[in-house]
């Protein structure tokens, strides 16, 4: 291996020396100054040459004056014009270097050079400046001060002061030579980046501090070395593959003129992604449709995509790799339109003309020779055409089948599946390509060149790990919709709140408040009511619920630990399952979590599980695909994606649905009827089952702890079959909720009995008398060894209520009335007069 | 900034080297993809490939069975239609070699003073100080 010993060495060192004694920033000065001037000085020039030349020779001062005048215009023009010269020269002489030298390194690349190849060792000028301009070699000092420098911490989010900072309180100076960057292999700005991280503890501190990892530094690093290349691309217009992107003449002489396509159909259209980031993206599917167009018959595609996939995407890529010959010859000078199928339907409304113009246009499109005809939402076109009665597969089946045309159509995944896959004559003549969800980094990339649009056109800049926070809040919080759609769609909506906010550096924690703002999910920076609520979840929760600490600690942690950001984001927020007899406060604590960490009753759903228990259960819950119909499960997941889920009756469901809900617990999300990952990542599942309640009785009469069973307990529900141990072991929790003694019904009572003061208070302004004797009343009443404290709702319904209306028909209690029940009443007389009311 | 005199030479050195030796290599190559960028942007090629063809595939079908009044008049009208496309191919390729021509010219003239730079650079400072001082 030959290697470079010394700088002088370096392909790259005439930039270097240029640098020093005339630095790019000053030539761009000089250039930019010196463009007015020499406009300045022609235009003098010429209206010199002009006066010159009308203005009569012979006596007078006027030319006297522009002899004087003149030549000097002319001489300070071209010394000018030298200038601009020799900084011309000097700026194609760096440029010269510095391709040469990329060029050179992407065709002999040190690294990708194949063993035993005599390979030369070349660095890029990046690196070169950065080593060559360090003081005292001070590589760290160099590399902020580079020209990559500073990009990768900007997308690091770390901000020119935070380093001089650094640099002021590092406890070592990191210094290397050529020798140490040979022996490292560092080739570019991401090989040094990367070194640095990795080598000098300091820097990582530095960063760590800051919230930056290896991965957010490598991410940034990338990316902002990917942006320099884009525009070194963009820069050598002059090259073949700029050059194409103009167009060409005289291509479409050879193919015919169509006129009814043409008010029916739109050209396609290039996106902004990066031609980088989009080939990154769309590789795999633009070349199936490639190998499927270039079949000698049935050339045709469907692509199957839900909306916001892509599928477009994959159209626009292949056109712009036919315009720009980037295809197999067969492909060569097709051109791509995009058929208006809705618009066709819409002006023919009716059978015949709509078939009429249908032929004609595809007839019109064959003799063309050279179009490949899309149809977006093809099946929507298809159910459009039916309703005119007019079978659109039947009319495209010869077309299909011809050599000279080739169509490709596009349809979202549910209507393929139900519309066109059963359709097997359709099916042969196409080749189908799937379009999946793209994986993260695919969209992180695609992001990353969307902000860079966005901050052309916004005051604001994006760090990386707010490029990845996006990404990954779309997955974990946006429901409708799919990648990488719903996280280009976050994005643009980033940059307008940003400005409202008045702030230019776009971090994780921007994106997260901005998450918080636009679905109500409590992510972004904890604020002091929230922490004081977090803190107090069970004194709040024990307002509601009477005893059950297990319970109440239980949820109260799992909520903390949910909102700190330490739970596993890919299973939901907590899932537990709450095993007791009826009336012991089941379903109370979901409800009062609901109320309490929710602030509303509302966002606890609820499934009565003992309804899902047939053979189509599952079909219910998820939807069912032939009938079209959704599921309840995904239905109120959609609805109320963050909050409590009640799975009432847990045991009473069969096994497909247990199954179900082991993926669910698991994995944190689960699939619809057409496939749709649905999230469950945001919810706290709470099932609850009286499973195993007679052995708490037993318990309880024997005088034993039923906690001191629990593992008995959960051992009769598995040998009986009533719950999976797999499924058992998916909860986060399994609580045994006891049954109620005889202080928990008094304080129960007491708790109703308040409730239903707070009712009468605010509904029929009522104020109610909590004494001893109504909650003695409701004790006696309420209290069922069977039925825990639920006979006590009945009770207040049936005895108290009843003994209220009585007086308001009576007109005893009357609008702000005080009414006290007493002893007496509460026994088996009804009438009692109430006091006077207040005044 | 305090430099080496050397460090200036040898700048300087660089600067010859690359403007008397590889800067040609550059120059030919941007000139060639010019150059083919005409070709490419006139379809030259495809054009001669079809020159005969009719314009944008214009034309009538022959009748079937024997109807040579209607075969002679389809005759005629496609006759005119591939008149018509070799007319516009024609010119469009005249225009295209024209262009390419030009092109082809422009970059010897920049070849040319590419090699007297220096000598230009020198002659536009001595004239234009002359005029400057001297008027």
């Amino acid at each position: 291996m030959k290697k470079k010993e010394r700088i002088e060495d370096l392909s790259v060192y005439p930039i270097l020396l240029l640098e020093d004694f005339f630095p790019h920033q000053l030539r761009h000065k000089f250039f930019r100054a010196l463009f007015p001037i020499i406009s300045l000085l022609l235009v003098l020039f010429v209206l010199l040459s002009f006066a010159n030349f009308y203005i009569p020779k012979g006596g007078g001062e006027a030319p006297r004056i522009l002899s004087l005048i003149a030549p000097r215009v002319e001489g300070l023009l071209l010394i000018f014009f030298a200038f601009w010269l020799v900084i011309y020269l000097l700026e194609t002489f760096h440029r010269a270097v510095f391709f040469h030298n990329r060029a050179f390194r992407i065709r002999r690349s040190y690294k990708n050079a194949p063993e035993g190849e005599d390979v030369f060792y070349e660095m890029s000028s990046e690196v070169a400046g950065i080593f060559y301009h360090a003081k005292n070699g001070d590589v760290i000092e160099s590399f902020f001060n580079s020209h990559i420098g500073p990009d990768v911490l900007v997308r690091c989010g770390i901000l020119a002061d935070d380093i001089r900072q650094f640099l002021k309180e590092r406890s070592q100076v990191l210094q290397m030579d050529l020798e140490d960057l040979h022996r490292e292999s560092i080739v570019d700005a991401v090989d040094f980046s990367l070194f640095l991280y990795k080598n000098y503890p300091d820097f990582s501190d530095f960063l760590f501090k800051r919230g930056i990892g290896e991965k957010d530094f490598t991410g940034a690093v990338k990316w902002a070395t990917r942006v320099e290349s884009e525009r070194e691309f963009q820069e050598r217009w002059w090259s073949r593959d700029n050059l194409k992107k103009i167009g060409t003449l005289g291509r479409d002489f050879s193919y015919g003129h169509t006129y009814m396509l043409d008010r029916y159909s739109s050209e396609v259209t290039i996106g902004g992604a990066s031609p980088s980031s989009r080939e990154l993206q769309w590789e795999n599917e633009v070349l199936a449709v490639e190998s499927a167009l270039s079949k000698a018959k049935e050339s045709n595609a469907i692509i199957v995509g839900d909306d916001g996939v892509g599928t477009m995407d994959v159209v626009s890529e292949f056109s712009y790799r036919i315009d720009t010959r980037q295809v197999p010859q067969v492909l060569q000078d097709k051109r791509v339109v995009i058929v208006d199928s809705n618009l066709i339907v819409a002006t023919a409304k009716e059978k015949a003309i709509l078939e009429e113009h249908l032929i004609r246009l595809l007839n019109e499109a064959v003799k063309a020779g050279n179009l490949i005809l899309v149809f977006d939402h093809f099946t929507s076109f298809v159910q459009g055409a039916r309703s005119l009665g007019t079978d659109v597969i039947d009319i495209l089946n010869p077309y299909l089948l011809s050599p000279k045309l080739h169509i490709i159509v596009l349809a979202p995944t549910e209507e393929y599946h139900r519309i066109l896959a059963p359709n097997g004559q359709m099916m042969t003549r196409f080749e189908v390509i799937q379009i999946k969800q793209p994986e993260n980094n695919k969209v992180v990339s695609v992001l990353e060149d969307m902000a860079i649009v966005l901050e052309n056109h916004y005051p604001v800049i994006f760090t990386y790990p707010a490029i990845v926070e996006v990404v990954e809040a779309a997955i974990n919080y946006i429901t409708e919709g799919v990648m990488p759609d719903k996280a280009t769609d976050l994005l643009l909506e980033i940059p307008p709140y940003m400005g409202q906010k008045g702030k230019a550096l776009i971090e994780k924690s921007d994106i997260l408040d901005f998450i918080q703002f636009k679905t109500k999910i409590p992510v972004g920076e904890i604020r002091p009511e929230e922490k004081t609520k977090l803190e107090n979840l069970e004194v709040e929760l024990h307002k509601r619920i009477v005893g059950q600490n297990d319970a109440v600690v239980a949820i109260s942690d799992a909520m903390r630990r949910s909102r700190s950001g330490v739970r596993d984001p890919q299973k939901p927020i907590g899932s537990f399952l709450f095993l007791g007899p009826t009336g012991v406060g089941k379903t109370e604590t979901a409800k009062a979590l609901a109320s309490v960490y929710f602030d509303n009753e509302d966002k606890m759903s609820r499934l009565d599980m003992s309804e899902y228990q047939g053979e189509d259960a599952l079909e219910r819950l998820i939807g069912s695909f032939d009938l079209g119909k959704p599921g309840t499960l995904t239905m109120l997941v959609k609805n109320t994606p963050y909050g409590v889920l009640l799975l009432d009756e847990f045991e009473k469901t069969g096994p497909d649905v247990q199954n179900l809900f082991l993926q669910v617990l698991d994995e944190g999300f689960f699939s619809d009827m057409s496939g749709h990952r649905v999230s469950t990542k945001n919810l706290i599942f709470i099932a609850t089952s009286n499973a195993g309640s007679d052995i708490m009785y037993d318990a309880i009469q024997h005088g034993e702890n039923v906690h001191a069973l629990r593992q008995y307990i959960i051992d009769q529900i598995i040998s009986k079959g009533t719950l999976k141990p797999e499924l058992i072991n998916r909860f986060d929790g399994v609580i045994l909720f006891s049954p109620l003694e005889k202080k928990d019904i008094t304080e129960i009572a007491r708790l109703m009995a308040e409730k239903l003061k707070k009712r009468l208070r605010e509904e029929q302004s009522l104020n109610l008398i909590v004494n001893e004797a109504l909650v003695q009343a409701l004790v006696k009443e309420g209290q069922d060894p069977q039925f825990g404290g639920r006979p006590m709702a009945r009770a207040v319904k049936n005895k108290i209520e009843k003994l209220i209306a009585n007086k308001i028909i009576s007109g005893v209690a009357k609008t702000g009335a005080t009414v006290e029940l007493t002893a007496e009443e509460l026994g088996t007389e009804i009438t009692i007069p109430a006091k006077k009311p207040y005044l | 900034m305090n430099l080496p005199s050397s460090k200036l030479t040898s700048l300087i050195e660089h600067y010859v080297i690359w403007h008397y030796g590889r800067a040609y290599v550059d120059i030919y190559n941007i000139w060639m993809n010019f150059v083919w960028f005409v070709f490419y942007f006139f379809s030259i090629g495809v054009l001669f490939n079809t020159l005969f063809q009719p314009w944008k595939r214009m034309g009538e079908e022959y009748p079937r069975g024997f109807a040579p009044a209607i075969a002679l008049q389809t005759f005629i009208v496609n006759t005119l239609m591939r008149g018509v496309g070799f007319m516009v191919r024609v010119i469009v390729i005249a225009i295209g070699l024209s262009i390419a021509s030009v092109v082809f010219a422009l970059g010897l003239v920049v070849f040319a003073l590419w090699t007297i730079m220096p000598v230009f650079f020198v002659a536009l400072i001595v004239i234009g100080l002359t005029l400057l001082l001297f008027g």
